[in-house]
């Protein structure tokens, strides 16, 4: 402050080395990113560094699905001029679909003009001028076109061919099909499709480790397995794949057959069909974390999921699931057997189906937390509380390594299994347990009787919430 | 640690301008630079040179040192998308940073220098914090940097970044 400004700052910002710009930069956000790009050549190359490890098609905090505000077809763009700047992509995020149009409105194909799709976000940005096409537009439209199309040849999606002139009528495609002819790609590509735009983004990062895809489409959409499968290095690098839908989204998840490298998947809200069981397990073998949620597949599906991995995490919650999933998943999970340390199997759906007797969750030798529904756990209660019954389930059901269990979907009979987790924790057969979380279906109160009964074990002894066990 | 047992232990560095300072040596170390230097050399009582950092920067470092002389080490989960974006600096570094600008750049890179990562940190989210926001133009005037683009290149990283505009 005291120090009179000085007329030539020698060692300001723009001198400073770029470890330390790609640390102040870090920092900050997309939008202040883009200003510094355009500051001066010394923060240029350090902004793109930051701004290009990530690319969002929507800003932080927008909720609505209008907000979509960062056009894929200008990030495409960038991409097929600067490959340079498409390594340095490591993680992308789609709140998608805006431009389902051709199947979900089921719109005449034609290229021609009378196509006017009110709400897709790529035909806004291009007119947001003055609503009128222009001559000058027009023409940017083709070569950007062109661009694109060049990329997806580059690329090996789509065979080699003069598409510029192609004109197609489009196939009658079943809403529940995707789409993966050439014509397809090339068709969506005109009709400035999101969907396909994706597709070539999805080629052009070679070094992307983590995708999320929230909102999946519930039409129709591009097969990612058909065209990105010819490209060598497409989705090569992921290891994190979020694919979450809407209600009623259906897609084969045929991608997961190439990706070498994955070692997170979560998935939420999607249907799987017609998935091809051509290959009988994951070309990975560094899966470590599974998180399926609300999600419809076939056993099959599932265990082609968890065949030769070790995971470390394995969720599985919906509505959809009956026990004899998972008992038959646990059997699979073999490898797993040292490596597994959360497992959460919550399945709200009411079924007369109990886990077998000989089934335990024991075969986990380092299993650290345990989700789990009252049904699964110690099968149904009679209205007594069974206390023999529950006491011999939580023995040989829980495994003495656990040191967090929550249960779901607890009945009023259960109100027993807090004393019985104290006692096994008294006498060391649950020697690490310390946090136990107690979900009952309705509001449970605990009598005067279990309070006394408990004093001294529960620093808390509210019901549903966090009690925490004190020696 | 035997910082306890060794009673207070000093060492003296001696700055670019050839001023010596002495300080204790568990405040000295929160530079992994000279905590280094100490081992591999062994505390003979020699002058320790720092040849990149004066006397006035040098201080001051020293001064955020002394500070936080009983931090824990940084955790090494740090990852990098929980730290990204958050730009709070605690009160005492906000007040500790609140230097003309020239110092500022001086602190990083001594900083930088020297490995005190926690102090580079605050550095550079203070000079994050001051970029927040602006235009390009702002950030130009706010750190008196020329704008050494030609058009040309102008229009062309507008057109590649276009896709990052406020829109």
């Amino acid at each position: 402050m005291e120090a009179p400004p000085t007329p030539l700052v020698s060692r300001g910002l723009a001198s400073l080395a770029n470890e330390i710009l790609d640390n102040i930069f870090s920092h900050l956000d997309t939008l202040d990113l883009h200003a510094l790009s355009l500051t001066c050549r010394a923060t240029t190359a350090a902004a793109n560094n930051a701004s290009y490890k990530s690319f969002t098609n929507y800003r932080k905090g927008s909720a609505n699905i209008a907000a979509v505000d960062r056009p894929l077809h200008l990030f495409l763009r960038t991409l097929c001029e600067r490959p340079d700047l498409a390594v340095k992509v490591k993680k992308m995020v789609v709140l998608g679909w805006e431009s389902e149009y051709e199947v979900a409105k089921n719109l005449d194909e034609d290229m021609g003009e009378q196509r006017s799709k009110p709400a897709d976000g790529a035909i806004k940005a291009e007119r947001a001028c003055d609503g009128a096409i222009s001559d000058a537009n027009d023409l940017q439209t083709s070569a950007t076109f062109q661009l694109f199309i060049n990329a997806a040849m580059d690329s090996q999606l789509i065979r080699r061919e003069n598409w510029t002139s192609y004109f197609s009528p489009r196939q009658m495609t079943s809403r529940l099909s995707e789409m993966k002819l050439d014509e397809d790609l090339v068709r969506n590509l005109r009709n400035k499709v999101e969907d396909a735009y994706l597709v070539i983004v999805l080629a052009l990062l070679p070094n992307l480790e983590h995708l999320e895809v929230r909102r999946l489409s519930a039409y129709s959409i591009m097969s990612w397995h058909q065209f990105l499968s010819r490209s060598p290095t497409a989705l090569r690098s992921l290891k994190h794949l979020n694919m979450i839908g809407v209600k009623g989204v259906q897609t084969n998840m045929q991608v997961l057959d190439i990706l070498p490298h994955l070692s997170t998947l979560e998935m939420a809200s999607i249907d799987v069909r017609d998935h091809h069981f051509r290959r009988k397990r994951l070309p990975t073998t560094q899966l470590a974390i599974l998180i399926l949620s609300n999600c419809v597949f076939s056993r099959v599906f599932l265990e082609k999921m968890v065949e030769q991995q070790r995971l470390e995490t394995f969720t599985l919650i919906g509505p959809y699931h009956t026990g004899h999933i998972l008992e038959r998943i646990l059997q699979r999970l073999v490898l797993s057997n040292a490596s597994l340390r959360h497992l959460t199997y919550n399945s709200n759906r009411y079924s007369r189906f109990s886990l077998q007797k000989d089934l335990s969750f024991l075969q986990f030798t380092n299993l650290d937390s345990l989700e789990i529904s009252q049904r699964s756990l110690l099968g149904p209660l009679r209205d007594d509380g069974d206390i023999t019954r529950i006491e011999y389930m939580l023995r040989r059901r829980i495994p003495p390594t656990a040191s967090s269990l929550s249960i779901r979907r607890l009945s009023d009979a259960a109100i027993r299994v807090l004393e019985h987790l104290a006692l096994l924790r008294k006498s060391n057969l649950l020697p690490k347990l310390s946090v136990v979380l107690m979900h009952f279906v309705k509001t449970t109160e605990l009598s005067e009787e279990v309070q006394a009964g408990l004093k001294g074990t529960f620093r808390d002894a509210r019901i549903v919430s966090r009690i925490q066990f004190t020696d | 640690m035997a910082a306890t047992s060794a009673d207070a232990k000093k060492v003296t560095l001696t700055t670019s301008d050839n001023a010596d300072l002495t300080v204790e040596r568990e405040v000295a170390e929160r530079s992994i630079l000279i905590k280094n230097l100490l081992e591999d050399i062994g505390d003979n009582g020699d002058a320790i040179p720092i040849p990149n950092v004066n006397e006035a920067v040098m201080k001051k470092v020293l001064e955020w040192c002394e500070q936080h002389r009983k931090d824990p080490p940084a955790s090494q989960d740090d990852d990098a998308d929980s730290r990204k974006k958050s730009t709070d600096i605690d009160e005492w570094d906000q007040k500790f940073m609140q230097v003309d600008q020239e110092m500022l750049f001086e602190i990083i890179l001594a900083a930088n220098y020297l490995d005190i990562k926690a102090l580079l940190d605050v550095g550079c989210k203070t000079v994050a914090n001051m970029i927040k926001g602006k235009s390009p133009d702002e950030i130009r005037k706010t750190f008196n940097i020329q704008n050494d683009f030609t058009p040309e290149e102008e229009d062309q990283i507008r057109r590649e970044n276009e896709w990052a505009e406020d829109r």
